[in-house]
């Protein structure tokens, strides 16, 4: 009887161990997960070409160490005996892989389209700042120094297109941005040479002296000059009313008031036509003498040389003219006042020696500088000029 | 009866020395070290599709040498693994030459087109003395020598970047220098023809 009880019991217990281990066979447990592996080889082996591995290096060895780990994990199934095996964490595993090699792919895509997008912008910055820049510099005549600074602005703006061009987005902003700060230097620097022709006290000065030389016109009946410097213009009154206007070109040095000879700045102040020089009397065509330095001129020059800001040897400076070959729409004389020779054929003939020529800075708007200085205060207020290195 | 046995030990003992393969050590070992001297090229930078190439085969490699491990001893097989390594290795040093070659190409090219833009800026510094000197030509060419003397300063930050082997910022800093002289070029050469050609 116990023989029999122990028998079946053997028979009984052998048959639970064939169904306990037949059960993770049939339920496909023990089965290799092959496919799910080179699914996910091949979203790898996709992930490592593309750009990935410049955009979104960090999810890409993500999905290589997960894949590394799950190879372990099946590596060590598959050294159990047949109906121990479990592939089910290895299975899931291979399907991480391909969804976070996927995901490094888009991520890569969308951090390359988001570069892409801040390279542009800035870039499209940078253009606008050059652009200004070069407006600004155009205007302000000689100024070398600046000038090399707009080149090497536009130099970084050209390199950062072309790196654009060639899909470096992180390089092509930093070097557009570079240029941007190098070009809003130079717009900060020349408008603030500029801001003298917006300096409240100076232009109540020279409106003074306007009004001055018209009540005279108006009082004599006789003619008398005004150059406005800043709106480039010679106004010919006449009994105190303006008859003519006439377009002018001013000293290359064109954001100062003369101060000595050779700094090629037109004076502000108020003169006199000492002579006038006709055709072959003089190279300009034609030329109206000024009675520059005159008493104020002279005093301020000798408070400067007082003060060790003149130059040894230099002197006031002399020969400023009204005169011909000019209006070329932009500042090139040595300190004159150059209009053109049909112009300068009305003037010379409305003219006499003794004509009052009032020479002032501006009327602190409307003029070249003046509407500089007062379009680019805003990005003045906003930068500094220590990109200017 | 003992021929019987003699069979099966010699049988036996053929197994274990068929089944006992080692796995192609050298062939693996080159395989790896071919790998690290392309990324030592800078495979990536220059040749990064040959390098992702290259990284595929040695994880093929290593996915067969696994499999080979998995295996009851005698029934190991290194056949498959010898020719992965072996195509490992050729993919490998495909990647290094490429790079070799790309960064030749691009140190060339930087190269050549500093050396062109140098020849351009000479040839515009000389240029610019011919200018028309006329009556208020002095701040045109007083700013034109500005943007020579800033794309002077321009072009030796290019020929530094090509001496530290950064070729890429070499010709982009090269090729904007030619931009910046070409254009003073033509100014100086459309002044110099508006007068009539008279320098």
């Amino acid at each position: 009887m116990l023989r029999r009880i122990l028998f079946w019991l053997c028979i009984t217990s052998v048959l639970a161990l064939v169904v306990a281990g037949a059960i993770p066979i049939f339920l496909g447990h023990t089965e290799p997960p092959e496919q799910g592996r080179a699914v996910a080889e091949r979203a790898l082996a996709e992930a490592r070409a593309s750009t990935a591995r410049t955009w979104a290096p960090e999810l890409l060895r993500r999905a290589e160490v997960t894949m590394r780990l799950n190879l372990e994990e099946e590596s060590r199934q598959r050294h159990r005996l047949l109906p121990l095996r479990d592939f089910r964490v290895a299975r899931a595993g291979f399907d991480r892989v391909e969804e976070q090699a996927l995901a490094a792919v888009t991520e890569a895509a969308r951090r390359s389209a988001s570069a892409k997008d801040l390279a542009a912008e800035e870039l499209a910055k940078a253009e606008t700042a050059v652009a200004s820049a070069e407006e600004v510099l155009d205007a302000a005549g000689r100024q070398v120094d600046l000038r090399g600074r707009l080149a090497r602005a536009r130099m970084l703006l050209a390199e950062a297109r072309l790196r654009f061009e060639s899909g470096d987005y992180p390089y092509a902003r930093d070097r557009a941005a570079l240029a941007e700060a190098q070009a809003h230097g130079v717009v900060k620097r020349t408008t603030e040479m500029m801001e003298r022709y917006v300096d409240a006290g100076e232009v109540a000065r020279w409106q003074r002296w306007v009004e001055e030389t018209v009540r005279w016109s108006r009082e004599t009946g006789e003619p008398a000059i005004v150059v406005s410097k800043d709106d480039h213009r010679v106004t010919l009154y006449v009994g105190g009313r303006a008859v003519e206007t006439y377009p002018a070109d001013i000293g290359l040095n064109n954001l100062s008031g003369k101060v000595r000879s050779g700094d090629h700045a037109t004076p502000e102040g108020r003169y006199k036509v000492t002579s006038k020089r006709n055709i072959g009397q003089t190279a300009y065509y034609k030329a109206l003498m000024l009675d520059y330095p005159n008493h104020e001129d002279r005093k301020r020059f000798d408070e400067l040389r007082r003060k060790g800001q003149i130059p040894r040897g230099a002197g006031p400076g002399s020969l400023i003219e009204i005169h011909g070959d000019g209006g070329r729409a932009k500042d090139w004389t040595r300190g004159c006042v150059a209009v053109s020779n049909d112009h300068m054929d009305e003037l010379f003939a409305r003219v006499r020696v003794g004509t009052p020529v009032t020479i002032v800075g501006g009327r602190g708007e409307g003029g070249v500088f003046s509407t500089l200085v007062r379009n680019y205060a805003a990005v003045n207020h906003g930068s500094d000029d220590t990109a200017l290195d | 009866m003992s021929k019987f046995r003699f069979a099966l030990i010699a049988i036996a003992v053929a197994a274990f020395a068929i089944g006992c393969a080692e796995p192609p050590q050298a062939e693996i070992d080159s395989a790896k070290a071919a790998l690290e001297s392309a990324r030592s090229a800078e495979a990536g930078d220059y040749a990064p599709e040959a390098l992702s190439a290259a990284e595929d085969a040695v994880a093929q490699l290593e996915t067969e040498l696994k499999a080979q491990e998995e295996k009851f001893a005698l029934m190991r097989r290194y056949e498959t693994a010898k020719q992965l390594a072996a195509s490992a290795t050729d993919a490998a040093n495909s990647a290094t030459e490429q790079a070799g070659a790309e960064k030749q190409r691009l140190q060339t090219a930087a190269n050549d087109l500093i050396a062109s833009t140098r020849m351009l800026l000479t040839e515009t510094t000389t240029l610019i003395e011919q200018a028309p000197k006329g009556k208020g030509s002095q701040a045109d060419v007083a700013a034109l020598k500005a943007d020579l003397e800033a794309a002077e300063t321009s072009l030796a930050d290019a020929e530094a970047a090509a001496a530290s082997g950064q070729y890429r910022d070499a010709v982009a800093k090269a090729e904007s220098v030619q931009q910046s002289v070409q254009s003073v070029k033509t100014a100086i050469e459309e002044a110099i023809a508006a007068r009539g050609g008279r320098r």
